[in-house]
């Protein structure tokens, strides 16, 4: 077991470092530069450039960069009044995890019991309603969504407020359910799936067999194997995340990382780019590794395999 | 019920002839691979309904354009409307031009003498301020002309008076009208009102009708969403077919030859796929700048991975089965066996993986409009018009982002429902997935 998961640990570092590799090259050929202000002369850009150390050769520059994300540093932002990239991601992060985190529980939530619900119940209305919602949730674009959450909750009904506001819980809610509700539809859509799947099984078959209650049967055997193989979906669900935090986030006002990505690449402000792009590498492949670890606890077939690929 | 035995004579029962030959011969025509897929894709009323929906949007989106007499970029000018006093003070100077261009001496002279006379004074006393008594005699009588004018002659002088000078008829940008349809417009549906005024009235333009407004530049929206709906649609099969010839190469090469280049090949996959869509796909567009082609080929070099997994595990697969173990002892090149034996083996998956990336890459490229990475404008996609409409969203123009954002929710709604259906016929395994 120890084995299993020093390897993918392993693997999950080797993966980081070639992804800052790859970032860190793929950002030398963008265009633009982040001195580009008029009132810069061409003298003061070389120093500019000389004292952010851009006139070294390229290898130099990468092992600079590589021995300081290593101690946690990310470089300074250029353009935010030189602070290091770093506090600007740890000052923006509880903002992303509060909202991302809410959203997280209430899909995994709702999309669990909206598939259990459809499955249990076949070709009823709550299933024809599940099935609904999955193809809506991968139809709708998500900031279609939290604009249409906010014309009508918030500017007509006027029941929540529509931009987020620190220290004001109601202001949570619509970007939480902006952010949930693709995680709904695929959380409810394979849950749906991986239940119906079981019911067809031979021990289903067997425990109804020997004469369990219907309760029991669902209960005991049906949906808690089913919860297994949709740990996966947290994976997928991240993407969602970090894909659905910049959009929602830039709707609704939240200072997150998100929005701080999106202000980055319009500014080229290559630091706070390549920061928050593996920022967010490094969430998702933790949570790769946390999926892939569980389900090795779980499903001794996996450790044996050799990992489970999604 | 009553049953005629009399009827039922034994002349009615025959033996049937025995011949071995009809025994083997089948009555149902033999169905090809395709062939049942389609049957079974048409029972699938959603997926009917989808092809259906596809085919008259992308029908919509062709011609809508063409035959829209405005072009996408093109700002529509309103000619000014002029309030009351405008057009008197218009129609004054009017008369006066036209009089003071057109009289001679002799009727000045006239003018002159009747303006003192009527006012009991002598002519000659007064003979130093001729000029200015003529047009003051002129102006007055303008004015009273122009005072007793209805409105319809006050238009006629109007239209005149820019004709006779020769001067440009006022306009300005017809921007943000609300759409109006005709038809429509009875049910108070898209009837050109905002704020409770007739928008098309106030600005007299009665006569047109623009279907889906015009957005804050004074562009036509109908024109735009379609046009937009063309650009999303082709970026959305341009990705989708980069998508499916490097997966396909990369997923047939991993697959086919095996062993320490699959490991490669799948480890490289499994790296680019630990890193977030939205990073790569940012720094691409960031490098190639953002264009028509540059979106789409960063969509489809981001999505190709699961292409590529599922043509390599179908062909892990197959490559053992004995028609490939025939066709390598005929002698056949790899290349040729993947080409002519694997892949088309494979072709149901490769279209359902296929059928899904389009509208994948519909969705990416309105995500990557939306953070600020879309077309350049004056181009327009769904993606750039719901952000250009959601900009204009509070300031009491919601049209604007809602009928782009209807069009792309009912153009992704279609395409993800035929291509479930399209999986549940070509993969009839994987239904209820």
């Amino acid at each position: 077991m120890i084995k299993y998961i020093l390897e993918r640990i392993m693997i999950g570092i080797v993966t980081m470092i070639l992804i800052i590799t790859i970032n860190f090259f793929l950002l030398q050929l963008l265009p633009g530069s982040p001195f580009n202000s008029e009132k810069l002369t061409t003298e003061q850009i070389e120093m500019l450039n000389e004292a952010y150390g851009f006139n070294d050769p390229l290898p130099v520059q990468y092992v600079r960069y590589l021995s300081k994300i290593v101690q946690g540093d990310f470089g300074i932002s250029i353009i935010n009044t030189n602070i290091p990239v770093a506090d600007l991601i740890y000052g923006k992060l509880p903002h992303t995890i509060k909202v991302g985190g809410l959203a997280l529980l209430i899909g995994a939530v709702i999309g669990l019991f909206l598939g259990s619900v459809a499955a249990l119940n076949r070709n009823s209305f709550w299933d024809y309603f599940t099935i609904t919602v999955a193809i809506l949730g991968v139809s709708i674009p998500g900031f279609v969504f939290g604009a249409v959450l906010q014309l009508f909750f918030g500017l007509k009904l006027d029941l929540v407020p529509i931009i987020y506001k620190i220290g004001d819980p109601r202001s949570f809610i619509l970007p939480a359910v902006a952010l949930a509700y693709p995680i709904i539809a695929s959380t409810a859509r394979y849950m749906r799936t991986e239940l119906v799947e079981i019911f067809n099984s031979d021990y289903i078959l067997l425990a109804r067999a020997k004469g369990l209650t219907r309760r029991a049967v669902v209960y005991k055997h049906a949906i808690r194997n089913a919860l297994i193989p949709v740990i996966t979906v947290l994976g997928p669900a991240t993407i969602v995340l970090i894909g659905g935090s910049t959009v929602i986030e830039r709707i609704f006002g939240i200072p997150g990382i998100g929005n701080l990505m999106v202000d980055g690449i319009n500014t080229r402000d290559h630091f706070v780019i390549l920061g928050c792009a593996i920022f967010y590498s490094l969430l998702f492949i933790v949570i790769l590794l946390i999926i892939d670890v569980i389900y090795g606890v779980i499903d001794p077939r996996i450790r044996v395999s050799g990992g489970m690929k999604n | 019920m009553t049953f005629n035995k009399k009827k039922l004579t034994k002349e009615l029962f025959e033996f049937a002839p025995v011949d071995a030959t009809l025994k083997e011969k089948i009555n149902k025509p033999s169905l090809s691979f395709w062939k049942d897929a389609w049957l079974r894709l048409k029972e699938n009323k959603a997926a009917v309904l989808s092809i259906w929906i596809i085919i008259l949007l992308t029908i919509i989106a062709i011609i809508g354009p063409i035959i829209s007499p405005y072009t996408y970029k093109e700002t529509i000018y309103i000619d000014k409307q002029f309030t009351l006093e405008e057009k008197q003070d218009l129609a004054k100077e009017y008369i006066m031009v036209q009089i003071i261009d057109e009289i001679t001496d002799e009727e000045k002279e006239t003018i002159f003498k009747k303006y003192w006379e009527d006012k009991g004074r002598d002519p000659e006393t007064k003979r130093k301020q001729f000029d200015r008594t003529v047009e003051k005699a002129i102006k007055e009588n303008a004015h009273d002309k122009v005072i007793s004018a209805d409105e319809n002659e006050l238009d006629q002088m109007l239209v005149e008076y820019f004709k006779y000078t020769g001067k440009e008829w006022p306009r300005s940008p017809g921007n943000t009208i609300p759409p109006r349809v005709p038809g429509l417009e009875k049910l108070g549906l898209f009837d050109g009102v905002r704020d409770g005024i007739n928008v098309y009235q106030d600005l007299g333009i009665e006569d047109k009708y623009f279907w889906f407004g015009t957005d804050e530049l004074g562009r036509d929206l109908f024109t735009r969403v379609w046009y937009g709906t063309r650009i999303s649609i082709f970026i959305g099969l341009l990705a989708a077919v980069i998508d499916l010839l490097v997966g396909v190469t990369y997923g047939s090469c991993a697959g086919y030859f095996g062993g320490k280049v699959d490991i490669v090949l799948m480890r490289i996959i499994e790296v680019i796929w630990s890193i977030p869509v939205l990073v790569i796909v940012t720094i691409l567009i960031l490098i190639l700048e953002p264009g028509l082609m540059s979106i789409a080929l960063a969509i489809g070099l981001t999505g190709w991975m699961s292409m590529a997994r599922i043509v390599r595990a179908q062909i892990l697969k197959l490559k053992n089965q004995e028609f490939v173990l025939a066709a390598r002892t005929l002698g056949t090149s790899s290349s040729r066996l993947i080409m002519k034996h694997l892949i088309p083996n494979v072709m149901g998956q490769i279209i359902i993986v296929t059928t899904f990336s389009v509208p994948n890459a519909i969705f990416y490229e309105a995500f990557l409009a939306f953070i600020g990475l879309g077309l350049p404008a004056p181009q327009a996609s769904l993606g750039v018009l719901i952000n250009e409409g959601y900009q204009l969203l509070r300031a009491g123009y919601p049209y604007l982002m809602i009928i782009p954002s209807t069009v792309i929710c009912l153009l992704m709604l279609a395409l993800n429902l035929f291509a479930n259906g399209l999986r549940d016929a070509l993969d009839p395994k994987l239904r209820n997935k």
